[in-house]
């Protein structure tokens, strides 16, 4: 069953790392360096997981965040927040993100919220 | 007349029962005609009488008052009755009681040419009658008088009057008449004044007091009473003493009058000798000194000897040409006193010119006719106070420039009234005008939201509990409402029943340091997050090298990526470090405080720990099951620092131990390990920023010392203490405590 993972990540050398990351086991990566509008890339990917970072040019991962969990078809799909800062600094926003990852992260442990919080099943 | 008839007439006249014929001669009259009963009883012959001017007769033959009423005869023109009166003739023994009349003879002129004295030898009781009368008055005189006056008869001195006054000033009634003085007043026994009366009855001589003391029992009290008094023997026709007659008043009001006046003079001069004024009379156009006492010749620095009777210029010649001669001049001319209230005074001395200053005062002396014949001057060295004066004003002038030149507010808060005061500047910091007034409610609205209740708990503790007042916020300017940020330092001053009064401080704008602070901040973080970038890539491209190689069974390349991850976190570390610094420093580190396990805490953070580390032998040797309310990752990040230090600088294979205790519902935290121990005098200063042992040893130790100092932070922000024992080779011990969660 094909995942699918949707990252929006203003460091482009991040590309081929997640895409290493995530190689095999059926994981497609799908990577955007910024986005004015997550809808319509949830719409277009349809993905089981979003991974943004939170600095990001254009609106933030905060603010990305948001408009996934306050739209009625998505607001499902996990969102795992990445940021260079701790978390603690996020708290009080409340965007309202299903896991926070403070950079550098482990990979391992990027690939285990990854496996235990993607919604399985949206394949096209 | 002829001769024949005026020898007719002078024969009857002889032996009729008048007196004289007296013929008016110029303003006298001299005796034509003597009645031979006349002669008999003035005793005389016929012719020792005519012719006689009245003038030249003595008392014993024609009483003198009867002189008196021939004129008034002469005048009047009419018969005159004189009252019957005691006469004591000439050559006769006893008194005889005579009555007399005056009766005018005129010639055709009506003029006065002849008086008739013609006189009765009556019943001696008449005149005692009279003698009864003047009595009475005499009484009645007595009662009126304004003296006590009493007397007393026979040797048993039996009180035969006293009058009214008598009676008041011996604080007794009438009921007292005809008794024994010594019964009357009883409470005279033992006093001198009956032994006197005594003296006065034997001796027969008068005697008076002045002002003496008596005790008298007056309105049931034994009272002192001052009186002046004359005793007067009375005495009878034979000369013997048959009574005293006692004239007193009281004058105890006088004496006493006296005896204050006395004392206030005393006091006075007391007073004046000893009050610590310099007081000083000067006399005459010389200035002599007649009076000075002892604060004078201290002020003067001169002797007794070297200031009485002497000429004020003479003694100090320094006065001349400073301003007291002129004052003295001025009030010895215009009898107006003069006092300025400072006046500086310069005096010699053994070693030189001395100078004081001195509260003066001249007041002149007037003598009857308004001239000034003296000045009395009065003077009091204020030198202690003026210079202290001068010393405050230059203490405070020095603070105002200070406070003014760094541009510091100043503020006055009155607990109990909620009055504050504010200099211009504080005011101007807080975007008012002038004129306008600030009250403690709208200033705390003007400080920001996030800060007000920051402002108002610190200001609380601080009149509450005392504690120094020292922050940082951030105000809205009043009108412009501009951004403002604030350092503001003060502390309570109670007065000396310990009540809080003024609360105080001074007020300094740090916007500009506060704005260059929060760029740093922001540059750091902003630097942290680059930095961290390019980290993130390089950890996971050494973890799937790693992970590969795992899988390779390289254990070479796994050897060596394992010690690069090492590195990667070590610098990691670094970074985040700094990062949390900045953001402490910008205020930004909110604590999220949740209850937990503080055990289970220290067991994840050791296990996670041991992962990494195995070259230490790190345990929890007692541990009991405590909540906290607190910021886990924190309290966390602390914990983790902590056993970091531990293994960073102790030697491999030594023992880190951690024991957590619960000690008066706070919870301790210790983390003790056997390292190099740090230096007495690196202790006090080993949480402070950037604060690093300086050690040979420690070289090689990488950190920037941020670790101690933000761990300290985040324990103070949970009303925790940290602190830390320590003994060069042999080890240290970190300890932290917190407060325990209450026990629901």
């Amino acid at each position: 069953m094909e995942k699918r993972i949707l990252i929006v990540e203003n460091d482009l050398e991040m590309e081929d790392v997640f895409k290493e990351i995530f190689q095999g086991d059926d994981y497609t990566v799908f990577f955007y360096e910024e986005t004015e509008d997550i809808i319509e890339l949830l719409e277009k990917h349809e993905p089981g997981i979003v991974i943004l970072d939170y600095n990001l040019n254009g609106l933030n991962g905060g603010e990305l965040c948001k408009l996934v969990k306050a739209h009625s078809k998505f607001k499902d799909i996990p969102v795992l927040l990445l940021s260079a800062f701790p978390k603690f600094i996020y708290n009080k926003e409340n965007v309202g993100y299903d896991a926070f990852l403070e950079k550098p992260f482990d990979v391992e442990e990027l690939q285990n919220i990854v496996k235990h919080k993607i919604v399985n099943g949206r394949s096209k | 007349m002829d001769a024949q008839n005026d020898f007719l007439f002078k024969y009857f006249l002889e032996k009729s029962l008048y007196g004289l014929v007296l013929k008016r001669q110029g303003p006298s009259f001299s005796i034509y005609a003597v009645s031979n009963e006349y002669l008999y009883i003035t005793g005389t012959a016929e012719e020792n009488l005519i012719g006689k001017d009245i003038l030249d007769l003595p008392e014993g033959i024609f009483p003198f008052f009867i002189r008196e009423l021939l004129h008034k005869v002469t005048a009047s023109k009419t018969e005159t009755d004189v009252q019957p009166f005691v006469f004591r003739a000439q050559h006769q023994s006893e008194n005889i009681c005579i009555s007399a009349r005056i009766s005018p003879v005129l010639n055709e002129a009506a003029e006065v040419v002849f008086l008739i004295y013609s006189i009765k030898h009556v019943d001696q009781t008449i005149c005692t009658e009279g003698d009864q009368s003047n009595r009475d008055y005499f009484i009645q005189m007595i009662d009126q008088a304004p003296v006590g006056i009493g007397v007393l008869r026979g040797k048993e001195m039996i009180v035969e009057s006293a009058n009214q006054i008598l009676l008041e000033l011996w604080g007794k009634t009438k009921s007292i008449l005809n008794l024994p003085m010594k019964v009357a007043l009883p409470e005279l026994e033992g006093q001198s004044f009956l032994r006197l009366l005594e003296d006065v009855y034997t001796w027969g001589e008068a005697m008076v007091g002045n002002e003496s003391k008596a005790y008298l029992m007056r309105q049931g009290r034994l009272e002192p009473a001052y009186f002046n008094f004359a005793y007067q023997p009375l005495s009878n026709n034979k000369g013997e003493t048959t009574g005293i007659m006692i004239i007193a008043t009281d004058v105890t009001p006088l004496v006493a009058i006296k005896q204050r006046l006395e004392e206030s003079v005393a006091n006075f001069r007391n007073l004046v000798m000893t009050t610590h004024y310099a007081l000083l009379v000067l006399k005459s156009k010389d200035w002599i000194v007649e009076i000075a006492n002892q604060s004078l010749f201290d002020l003067w620095g001169r002797q007794k000897e070297e200031v009485l009777g002497l000429p004020l210029m003479k003694i100090m010649p320094e006065l001349q040409g400073q301003s007291f001669q002129e004052h003295l001049s001025k009030v010895y001319q215009t009898g107006l006193s003069y006092g300025p209230d400072e006046e500086i005074f310069f005096y010699n001395t053994s070693s030189g010119i001395g100078k004081k200053y001195v509260s003066f005062f001249y007041d002149p002396m007037l003598d009857t006719e308004g001239n000034v014949y003296g000045v009395i001057v009065g003077a009091e060295d204020i030198t202690a106070r003026v210079e202290n004066r001068q010393k405050t004003e230059r203490a405070e002038e020095m603070l105002r420039i200070a406070i003014e030149s760094a541009n510091l507010g100043t503020w006055h808060y009155d607990p109990q009234s909620k009055r504050l005061t504010v200099s211009p500047r504080l005011k101007e910091l807080f975007g008012y005008k002038l004129g306008e007034e600030m009250t403690y409610d709208t200033v705390i609205a003007q400080v920001t939201d996030e800060y007000r209740s920051i402002v108002q708990r610190a200001i609380q503790s601080s009149v509450l509990k005392g504690e120094s007042f020292n922050l940082e916020f951030s105000i809205k300017g009043y009108y412009d409402q501009k951004l403002r940020w604030m350092r503001a330092t003060g502390r309570i001053y109670r007065d000396k029943e310990n009540i809080p009064v003024r609360f105080s401080g001074i007020l300094i704008d740090i916007t500009e340091h506060k704005q260059d602070e929060i760029r740093k901040n922001d540059f750091i973080a902003m630097v942290s997050h680059e930095l961290k970038t390019p980290l993130t890539s390089l950890k996971a491209y050494v973890q799937l090298l790693g992970s590969k190689a795992r899988q390779n069974k390289d254990e070479a390349a796994v050897n060596s990526l394992s010690k690069a991850e090492g590195q990667v976190n070590k610098m990691n570390n670094m970074i985040r470090s700094f990062l949390d610094l900045s953001r402490l420093e910008a205020g930004k580190i909110n604590l999220e405080k949740q209850v937990f396990p503080l055990d289970e805490l220290i067991e994840e953070i050791i296990e996670e720990v041991t992962l990494t580390d195995k070259s230490h032998n790190i345990s929890i040797s007692e541990c009991a099951s405590i909540e906290v309310d607190a910021d886990r990752e924190k309290i966390g990040q602390v914990i983790n620092n902590l056993i970091g230090n531990a293994i960073k600088y102790s030697p491999q294979g030594k023992i880190v131990e951690i024991r957590c205790l619960l000690i008066d519902q706070r919870v301790q935290v210790s983390v003790r390990d056997e390292g190099l121990g740090i230096p007495k005098e690196d202790l006090a200063m080993l949480f402070d920023r950037f604060y690093r042992v300086e050690s040979r040893k420690l070289k090689t130790i990488s950190g920037f010392g941020i670790g101690l100092y933000l761990s300290s932070e985040i324990i103070k922000r949970h009303n925790g203490q940290i602190w830390v024992e320590s003994e060069e080779g042999k080890g240290s011990t970190f300890y932290f405590s917190l407060p325990a969660k209450e026990p629901v």
